[in-house]
């Protein structure tokens, strides 16, 4: 499209960018009278919208709504089973529960004399 | 989106509009900011993406959502509104992007969707260079198209919008420095495409 455009220094006017400039600024304040016309409508229409709600209260309504939450949990939530801590028992309880040693003899012998169930079939179960 | 025609209202004049007149009224700096930056941010938008019913939607989005921001200082404003026309801009290329790939994919090929430059006639302005000016914008535009997008946003914010530095490193959420990279290489390749620029 260079086919169209003036040659250097058309004018005596400056060239390079302060001409664009200038073309520019003659540009703006000659925009069409259609364009002008939409514009102000696009203004007008913009300036009758609301403006963004402030969000500024959004910080400590968030902070008291935890804060509500946590002390609700706290009072409505049943509470965690308390840990059974039990005390040890002492020594002469421990002495009272302990299996002997004899005991443990006779319960050996028991199970080794005790018969001992065979599958009949092999590979086959009981 | 809603057919340009539909939205398009007949000239008229501030007055009929009572109602839109209270609610400027109840931001009036607001009011006076978007009336100061409308056109510009349109013939930056328009310059962007060569078309413009979507300079005018870009628009109309970032006044939309600059408004979300009225209740901010009226000095951060001119930032928060150059970075969302940046990122409407920037959105639209994507999506435009996307659109005619799909309709590649479909067969059908996108038309030339260069329009722009409509100007109120100036009873005094020689014709020829009424036709010189539109031909630079054109060749401006399509300059710009080839540019990378970082270095197309700086120089349009820098150099045709008039930002500063710092405030055009804002609005496009980089360094002071990358500012003057990327505005010194835009400049440098425009330099390459534009005949009158050398």
């Amino acid at each position: 499209m260079n086919g169209g455009e003036p040659g250097p220094g058309v004018a005596g006017r400056p060239a390079g960018p302060a001409k664009s400039r200038e073309l520019f600024q003659r540009s703006v304040e000659r925009v069409d009278v259609a364009a002008g016309n939409r514009l102000r409508l696009m203004r007008r229409d913009a300036l009758s919208r609301p403006a963004r709600a402030s969000r500024a209260w959004l910080l400590p309504a968030g902070v008291a709504a935890l804060a509500v939450l946590l002390v609700s949990s706290a009072l409505w939530l049943p509470r965690s089973p308390e840990l059974i801590v039990r005390a040890a028992p002492d020594n002469a309880a421990v002495g009272d529960l302990a299996i002997s040693a004899d005991d443990d003899s006779e319960l050996y012998a028991w199970l080794g004399d005790a018969p001992v169930a065979v599958d009949p079939m092999p590979g086959g179960t009981l | 989106m809603i057919d340009a025609a539909d939205r398009l209202p007949e000239p008229l004049d501030e007055a009929a509009l009572p109602t839109a007149d209270a609610a400027a009224a109840s931001s009036p700096d607001l009011d006076g900011f978007l009336a100061s930056v409308e056109r510009p941010a349109f013939r930056l938008a328009e310059l962007a993406l060569g078309h413009r019913e979507d300079a005018l939607d870009v628009v109309q989005d970032a006044m939309f959502k600059l408004v979300r921001y009225r209740t901010r200082p009226g000095a951060e404003w001119p930032a928060l509104f150059w970075s969302i026309l940046r990122r409407q801009v920037t959105d639209r290329h994507r999506r435009n992007t996307v659109k005619r790939k799909v309709l590649v994919l479909f067969g059908r090929e996108q038309v030339d969707r260069q329009d722009f430059w409509e100007m109120q006639p100036d009873p005094n302005e020689d014709p020829a260079r009424r036709h010189v000016d539109s031909k630079s914008w054109q060749a401006l535009s399509r300059a710009l198209h080839a540019l990378p997008r970082r270095q197309r946003e700086c120089f349009l914010l820098r150099e045709l919008q008039g930002l500063s530095v710092a405030e055009t490193a804002l609005a496009m959420g980089c360094s002071d420095g990358s500012v003057k990279t990327h505005l010194s290489r835009a400049i440098s390749a425009l330099r390459v495409h534009l005949e009158d620029w050398r």
